[in-house]
Parts: structure tokens; sequence; C-alpha cells
């Protein structure tokens, strides 16, 4: 069996926790895995590109990453998410207070062994 | 947080990444290994400036077919504003129960939703438009589509917005004074 028959497509929500927040017009998105053996799953595919592709229409600039191997988790900066951020903002989510919840919508490919609840 | 590397507070530069958890016994953890730099020459500066208007009005449209009715409403009401003439540097609709908080990426919701509520924000830098906007609402509760409620409070209320202009001073240009005042 190749590779990539033996993986399965699995939603972020079952494999971390998220925050989030505001910074100007940027929100701040912290991924942490709920198990320490489903951090490495996410620094490999929850990549730049794919984060950009999932956020399309949704912000206007680009998204940065940092690894926190440390804590399991992964820090995302999603820049022009907030309709100008603040008080300026005519958005609810001003303070891209739920960009967090949105990230977990995501569907990420992950071995078919890996034990997910 | 932006680079966890680099987390700048008033004492000192934070590596986030140097940061040991360890769970020592039920609800007890030990944060250890915090490392860091020295802080920055400079302190921040939190400058407000006036910057225009804005006003955000809603209605909630109910059940049958809530979603198409609000979005028939924002539609009617957008091409009044656009029939008026009035200017704003952004109009911004959001269908609370919809799409407020996840956009698209909640996808179409169920055609028999309880409930939706219209919410639109506009912003100029003049408060005129802004003013006739707030007395839009009220015509479409008359003349738009049917079991529309929500606008009990009235017509929304213009705010000035205050924006936020975040800078930074080198030390070196202030001087810290504490005085004491006893009660």
């Amino acid at each position: 069996m190749s590779a990539k028959r033996r993986q399965k497509r699995v939603r972020l929500l079952s494999l971390a926790h998220a925050r989030s927040g505001d910074k100007g017009n940027t929100a701040n998105v912290g991924l942490i895995a709920r198990k320490p053996e489903y951090y490495p799953v996410l620094e490999r595919e929850v990549t730049v590109p794919r984060v950009e592709r999932h956020f399309r229409g949704l912000i206007t600039g680009n998204v940065e990453r940092f690894e926190l191997p440390n804590l399991n988790a992964l820090n995302f900066l999603l820049h022009g998410a907030l309709g100008g951020g603040g008080t300026l903002s005519l958005k609810t989510d001003a303070q891209g207070k739920v960009f967090s919840t949105a990230l977990l919508r995501m569907e990420i490919p992950v071995p078919g062994d890996l034990d997910v609840d | 947080m932006g680079d966890p590397h680099t987390y700048i507070t008033p004492d000192g530069i934070v590596d986030f990444t140097t940061i040991s958890l360890e769970q020592e016994a039920r609800d007890r953890v030990l944060v250890s290994g915090v490392g860091g730099r020295p802080a920055t020459d400079s302190l921040k500066v939190s400058i407000s400036y006036r910057y225009g208007y804005k006003a955000v009005g809603t209605l909630v449209y109910a059940w049958p077919d809530a979603y198409k009715k609000a979005k028939k409403a924002d539609r009617i009401l957008r091409e009044r504003l656009d029939r008026l003439g009035l200017e704003f540097e952004e109009i911004l609709t959001e269908f609370v129960g919809v799409n407020a908080t996840h956009g698209r990426l909640a996808g179409e919701p169920d055609p028999n939703i309880a409930e939706v509520q219209m919410r639109v924000g506009v912003r100029a830098q003049e408060a005129a438009p802004v003013r006739r906007f707030t007395r839009e609402l009220a015509p479409l509760i008359l003349n738009g589509p049917p079991s529309v409620t929500g606008f009990a409070g009235g017509r929304p209320k213009v705010e000035e917005i205050v924006a936020f202009w975040p800078a930074l001073i080198p030390k070196s240009e202030v001087t810290p004074q504490v005085e004491l005042f006893e009660a």
C-alpha cells in the first residue's frame, strides 16, 4: 500500500486547541496540539500556503508562521484580517477572537495509524 | 503575540520558545527556563486620534426564508444608499447566524434557519452620510421583506471614531516622575 493511501483526513478541531486575538489589523492565532504526538503532524501539514488558502477572501494580507515546539504550538499572524482593526473596524469580530475556531475548521492529511478521538 | 522569540515588554524581551512546562501535580503546572534579552531603548506610546464616523444597524429576520429575506433587505438598503448618493469609506454587511464570524468557511446555512440578523456597518470621514444611513433602516421595516423585528432600540447611533496609533519614543526622552497621593 502506498504511503498516500495510508493517510486519512482529519479536522484540526480533533487535533488542536486554538486561541486568537488582535494586534492592529492583524489577527494572531495560536494553535496548540491536544497531544504531544500531534505536534509534528501540525508542523508538517498546517503550512503557510495552506493557511493562506484556507483564509482566502477573508484576509487581505499574507500569513506568517512561528514554531514553538517547546509548547507543542504554532503561532500564526493573519495580516489584514480585521477590517482596519480596533475602533475603525465595522466587523463583529473586530478583535479577531474567533479566527481561532475558523482555523480549526481546516482539514489536514494525517498518518492512517494516528490515534485521533 | 507576534514573533514568539521576541515578545517585547517594558521590562525585557521574552523568548517564548524557551519556556518549559511541567505537570507537577493535579492543577499545578511548573513554568521554568524562561529566557530573553534586555529591554529595548524605547517606550511604547499609545496615541489616539480622530478618524471620522461610523454606525452599525441591525434587523432580525425570522423563519421562513430568514436568510433570503435578510439578503434581500441588504440589497434594498444598499440601492437606497446608492440612489441617495451617499459616499462611505466602507459598507460592511454581515449575517449573524450565517457568516459574521467565519465568513464563507461556515458554508451555506440550513434553509430552515430560525432567524438571521442583518448587521450593516458604514464608515465615513464626514458625519452627514453616516447620520443619513441611520434613518434608512426604519423604511425597510415597513416596506421591505416581512417577519422582521429587533428594532425597538430605535435608530443606530452615530459614533465618532477615536482611532489608535501605537508609536515608540526613545527612553532618553522620558523622565519618570512618581507622586504619591494619600487619601
